[in-house]
C-alpha cells in the first residue's frame, strides 16, 4: 500500500508536464493571438509587444523559457491584465473560488448523501418519489435560471439577502448564502441520486445479510457497512468534481459577480491570454491529479476488497 | 403419478416437467420493464417526444424561423393572435388609464383599439394560433421547441451513449486489468480533464468547420471521463467477488468476465449516472452554440431557448417556462425509464417478478 502510494504519487509529476506541454501546443495553435484586436496596431508597436513577451523567439525556445519559469513557480505576466502577473491573478481569485466551491460541495455532500440514504431505505414510498423528483428538477433546471430567480425573490422583492458581491468590508457572511445555495443544487441532486442507487445495490449484498445475521444493530449496519460500501461511486464522482468546482465556476460567479477564477476561463480563452490560460490549466491539473490520487487512496479504506498490486 | 424424468441437458423442461423457454438477458429485461408502470410510462413519453420531434416538418405548425413582426412576445393562448394582441393591448391601456386616474379611455386610445379590432378581422395573419406563445421576434414557440427538441434529444442521447459506451469499456478494462495499464489510462483521463476545453473547441472549429457532427465530437470528447472513473472504481471493488472467481475458475476469458459478469453488476450506478448526464449535454450544447460551434440562428435547441427565455423571465415568463417544462418532463421520463432499466437489467433480481 505504501509502495503503491509513493509510486502513484511520483507518476503525477510527469503527468503534469505532459499536461502543460499539450496545453502549450493547444494554446499556441488556436487561431488568432493576444495582440490581434479590432483596431489595427502599427507593425512597430506589434513588434515591440512581441519582443516584450518573447513572442519573437522560436516556438521551442518559448516553450523551454516558459517551462523553466514554471518550474521555479513563476507563471509569467498576463497578456491582457497589464501589469499583473498570472501568479498575482491566481492568488487573488483562487481563494474566493475555493471557498465558494468548498462550501457548496460540503452542503451538497451532507444533504445529498442523507437524502440518498433516506430515499433508498424508503424505496418506492412517497418520500422516495418526492425527493427523487426534486432531484431531477435540481439537475434539469440550469443554474442561470435558479440564480436570477433566487436573486429576484430573496433580494429584490424581499431584501433579505444582498444581491451580489463577495465577503468584504461592506458584506457579511449573508452574501455567501445565495451563491452557495445555487451552486450546490445540481451537485446535491446528483449525489442524492448516486447515493440512492448505490445504497440499493449494497443493501442486497451478502455481507449486509451477514452483518444483520450476526446481530449488529441497525445503525451500525447502516453506518459501518452500507454507507461505507455505498460511498464508492460517490467518491469516484466527487474526485474530479471537487477539482473542477474549487477552481471556479463561470455561471455562478458571473450571476453573483464574485471575483473568482471562473471569469478567467472564458475571458482568457477569447483574449488568447496565453499565460493566464496555462496558469488556469496548471492550477486545475494539480488539483485534479491530487483529487484523483486521493480518491484512489480512499478506495482502499472504503472497500477492503480493493487491493493495489 | 407421472414417472420422474431424468433432468435434461438442453433444459427445455425443468424438474417439474414443465417446458421452459430459454430467456436471454434482454427479453427478460423487457418483460420486467413492461411490468414497471413508472418506467413504461417514461418510455411512452420518450417515444412521444421522438415522434413529435421527428415529425415536426409534417406537423401542422408554423415554420420555426418564420417571423411575424407584429406578433412579438405574445402569451400562450388558444385564441387567435389578433384577439390576444387586442386583449394584451387593452389590459395595458387600462393600466395606464388607472395610473393616470382616468375612468375612461381617451379618444386616441379608443381609435387605436378600434384599428386593432378591424385589423384582427381583416388581416389573415392574425388568425394564427400560438399555443405556447411567441418569442421576441414573433416566432412560434411551439414550433421552435419541437424543432429544438430534434437537436437537443439527439445531443443528449448521442452524448450519453458515447459516454456510457466509452466509459464502460475503458473504465472496466482499466479497473480489471489494473497495474501499469490502469495507471496509464487514468493519467490519460487526468490529462483530458485538465486541458483547456474551450480552446480545444475553438481549434476544432477552425480546423474542421462548424457543423452538427463536430458539435457531437466536441461534446463526446470529454463526456466519458467521470463515468469512466466511476465504472473503474466499481469494477475494482467487484473484481475479487465470488462470482468473478467462479467465472475465472471455469475458464472464462477476460473479455467475458468484464462484459458479462462485471458490467451488468455496475449497471445500477451507470444508468443513474447516464440519466444525470443528459441535461448537462443539452445545456453544454447551448453553451457551445453560443460560442459559435454547433447550431446557429434561426435554428433553436432547448438549451438556447431556455437561456434566451431566462433573460426575459420577468416580462415574458412563458418564453422560459415552455421550453424548461418541456425539457424537464423529458428528463423526468428519462429518469424513470433509467430506474426501470436498472431494475430490469439487475442480475440480482433475475428470478423475481
Amino acid at each position: 500500500m505504501i509502495r503503491f502510494t509513493i509510486r502513484r504519487f511520483l507518476s503525477l509529476i510527469p503527468t503534469i508536464f505532459i499536461i502543460i506541454t499539450f496545453a502549450f501546443i493547444i494554446v499556441r495553435s488556436a487561431p488568432g493571438g493576444p495582440f490581434s484586436s479590432e483596431h489595427n496596431t502599427t507593425p512597430e508597436i506589434l513588434e515591440n509587444l512581441q519582443k516584450k513577451y518573447h513572442m519573437d523567439e522560436s516556438m521551442p525556445r518559448q516553450y523551454v523559457r516558459y517551462m523553466s519559469q514554471v518550474v521555479q513557480g513563476d507563471l509569467g505576466p498576463s497578456f491582457r491584465y497589464k501589469d499583473y502577473t498570472v501568479n498575482q491573478l491566481v492568488k487573488q481569485a483562487l481563494p474566493t473560488s475555493m471557498l465558494l466551491g468548498f462550501m457548496a460541495l460540503a452542503v451538497a455532500v451532507l444533504f445529498g448523501i442523507s437524502i440518498g440514504i433516506i430515499s433508498a431505505l424508503k424505496q418506492n414510498t412517497w418520500v422516495d418519489y418526492s425527493s427523487m423528483s426534486l432531484a431531477v428538477i435540481g439537475i434539469s433546471v440550469p443554474l442561470f435560471v435558479i440564480g436570477p430567480l433566487l436573486k429576484l425573490y430573496l433580494s429584490l422583492k424581499h431584501d433579505w439577502l444582498p444581491t451580489s458581491g463577495w465577503l468584504g468590508e461592506r458584506n457579511g457572511w449573508l452574501v455567501l448564502i445565495m451563491p452557495v445555495a445555487t451552486l450546490c443544487l445540481p451537485y446535491l441532486a446528483s449525489i442524492a441520486r448516486l447515493t440512492r442507487a448505490s445504497v440499493l445495490d449494497v443493501l442486497r449484498a451478502d455481507f449486509i445479510r451477514t452483518a444483520r445475521a450476526k446481530g449488529l444493530s441497525e445503525p451500525v449496519v447502516m453506518l459501518k457497512h452500507v454507507l461505507k460500501g455505498a460511498m464508492l461511486p460517490v467518491v469516484s464522482y466527487l474526485g474530479p468534481t471537487f477539482a473542477l468546482i474549487l477552481t471556479g465556476t463561470v455561471v455562478v460567479e458571473t450571476i453573483f459577480t464574485i471575483p473568482g477564477m471562473g471569469r478567467f476561463y472564458i475571458q482568457a480563452a477569447f483574449n488568447r491570454d496565453y499565460t493566464l490560460i496555462l496558469g488556469d490549466v496548471i492550477v486545475l491539473s494539480i488539483l485534479m491529479l491530487f483529487m484523483n490520487f486521493l480518491v484512489d487512496i480512499i478506495y482502499g479504506f472504503l472497500d477492503p476488497r480493493i487491493s493495489y498490486k | 403419478m407421472a414417472k420422474p424424468t431424468a433432468p435434461k441437458r438442453d433444459s427445455l423442461t425443468n424438474e417439474f416437467d414443465q417446458t421452459m423457454k430459454p430467456v436471454s438477458l434482454w427479453t427478460d429485461a423487457w418483460r420486467r420493464l413492461r411490468k414497471n408502470k413508472m418506467a413504461f410510462g417514461g418510455l411512452i413519453i420518450i417515444v412521444f417526444y421522438f415522434v413529435a420531434c421527428l415529425a415536426s416538418p409534417v406537423l401542422p405548425i408554423y415554420p420555426y424561423q418564420e417571423q411575424v413582426v407584429s406578433h412579438q412576445n405574445l402569451p400562450p393562448s388558444l385564441h387567435s393572435a389578433g384577439k390576444v394582441m387586442l386583449f394584451t393591448r387593452t389590459a395595458y391601456m387600462k393600466q395606464t388609464m388607472e395610473a393616470d386616474g382616468r375612468s375612461e379611455f381617451n379618444a386616441d386610445e379608443k381609435a387605436q383599439l378600434e384599428a386593432m379590432r378591424i385589423d384582427a378581422q381583416v388581416n389573415p395573419e392574425n388568425n394564427r394560433v400560438y399555443l405556447l406563445g411567441t418569442d421576441n421576434l414573433g416566432r412560434d414557440l411551439l414550433s421552435r421547441i419541437l424543432y429544438g427538441g430534434r437537436i437537443s434529444i439527439m445531443i443528449g442521447l448521442t452524448g450519453t451513449l458515447t459516454a456510457v459506451f466509452v466509459g464502460i469499456v475503458l473504465g472496466s478494462i482499466s479497473g480489471y486489468v489494473g497495474g501499469r495499464l490502469d495507471n496509464l489510462m487514468m493519467r490519460f483521463v487526468d490529462i483530458m480533464y485538465s486541458l483547456p476545453y474551450m480552446l480545444l473547441v475553438i481549434i476544432m472549429m477552425a480546423l474542421f468547420g462548424q457543423n452538427i457532427f463536430n458539435l457531437f465530437i466536441a461534446i463526446a470528447l470529454v463526456s466519458w471521463l467521470t463515468i469512466c472513473r466511476v465504472v473503474r472504481g466499481q469494477v475494482m471493488s467487484l473484481q475479487n467477488a465470488e462470482f468473478v472467481e467462479a467465472a475465472r475458475s471455469m475458464g472464462a476469458s477476460t473479455g467475458r468476465i468484464i462484459f458479462r459478469h462485471l458490467t451488468p453488476n455496475t449497471l445500477g450506478v451507470i444508468v443513474v449516472f447516464s440519466t444525470l448526464m443528459v441535461p448537462q449535454f443539452i445545456m453544454q450544447e447551448s453553451f457551445l452554440s453560443f460560442l459559435g460551434l454547433g447550431v446557429s440562428a434561426p435554428m433553436a435547441s432547448w438549451g438556447s431557448l431556455v437561456s434566451e427565455g431566462a433573460n426575459v423571465m420577468e416580462l415574458y415568463p412563458w418564453q422560459l417556462l415552455a421550453p424548461a417544462i418541456t425539457m424537464t418532463v423529458f428528463l423526468f421520463a428519462m429518469n424513470f425509464l433509467g430506474d426501470g432499466l436498472r431494475d430490469a437489467l439487475d442480475p440480482q433480481s433475475k428470478n423475481k417478478l
